[in-house]
């Protein structure tokens, strides 16, 4: 099973949709997990570095917590924030990916739209083109396991 | 259970081998889809010029079904090789290809559908298959999609 798992996790409900999944497949093979949360900030002129979201400084205490609440459970777990990207998130994802030797991505997808299909983000996409290791998508709502 | 996509592709062969060496020992099955005559006429908008009394229906899905199953035991056996229970369906094409692999990942449960990148090299390879991306959009289960070691060192080499 998988060994090195990287979590792209920006503290949003899609991506938190893959916590049980993560867990589970975290256990079975007794992975490392790196959460990675990159940080997105405002470029051009003006406010520049800033980060994009009001809420930042608590996605990262949330993100922090999770980390932890996984060392809790048992799983090698810890958090890596890719502060310095600017718009190129998917490839911060990758760089950690690369660097611990991941075999295994799990990302979000971004909802359900009215006809019921998924939604995939443009961070997930952009990772599926581009990642070194074979990338899990875990839908908003799962029929079963 | 897995559910993989399979359609004998180069491509699609790397993704079994790389599925079996990260999931080992995991149960899978194999799914090749085959597309019938008279969906192909109708998608490809052909009539044309084609006496079309003169073929045989039957004859021809008999055929692409047949080569569909000896791609799907081709999987099969790749995916034993590395290291999965596997078995092999064959289905025919629905709306989409990509409709026939959800219905079957339906019918077994699947805890995941494994597809790869897609079927073709050079500088395309870099991009996601219309079957993985229709498959990702409209999955209520998670989808692993594998890159072969091919595109992989591609993507290596094309990065940023």
């Amino acid at each position: 099973m998988f060994k090195t798992i990287v979590w792209a996790n920006d503290g949003s409900e899609p991506a938190e949709k893959a916590l049980p999944l993560v867990k589970e497949l975290a256990k079975e093979g007794g992975a490392t997990v790196t959460i990675v949360h990159v940080v997105e900030r405002v470029e051009g002129i003006g406010a520049v570095g800033v980060p994009h979201r009001a809420d930042e400084a608590q996605v990262q205490a949330h993100l922090k917590q999770l980390a932890s609440d996984l060392s809790g459970e048992g799983i090698k777990a810890s958090l890596e924030i890719k502060g310095d990207v600017g718009t190129r998130p998917a490839h911060a994802v990758v760089d950690v990916a690369r660097n611990v030797g991941a075999d295994l991505i799990v990302a979000g997808s971004r909802g359900h739209t009215a006809l019921g299909g998924l939604v995939v983000g443009s961070v997930t996409n952009r990772l599926l083109h581009i990642a070194p290791c074979p990338v899990l998508v875990v839908p908003p709502t799962t029929a079963a396991a | 259970m897995i559910l993989i996509a399979y359609d004998g592709s180069a491509d699609a062969q790397s993704a079994i081998e790389h599925a079996g060496e990260l999931m080992s020992g995991e149960s899978a099955t194999v799914v090749t889809v085959w597309e019938p005559f008279v969906e192909m006429m109708t998608r490809v908008g052909a009539g044309s010029g084609l006496a079309m009394a003169d073929v045989d229906f039957e004859e021809i899905d008999r055929t692409s079904e047949a080569q569909a199953r000896e791609r799907a035991a081709n999987g099969v056996e790749l995916a034993k090789r590395a290291g999965l229970d596997a078995s092999s369906v064959v289905r025919a094409r629905r709306t989409s290809v990509a409709d026939a692999i959800l219905a079957e990942a339906d019918g077994i449960g699947a805890r995941a559908i494994v597809v790869g990148t897609r079927g073709l090299t050079g500088i395309r390879s870099l991009l996601l298959g219309s079957v993985s991306h229709a498959i990702l959009q409209h999955a209520d289960r998670p989808v692993i999609v594998v890159p072969s070691p091919e595109v992989v060192h591609a993507r290596a080499a094309h990065r940023r």
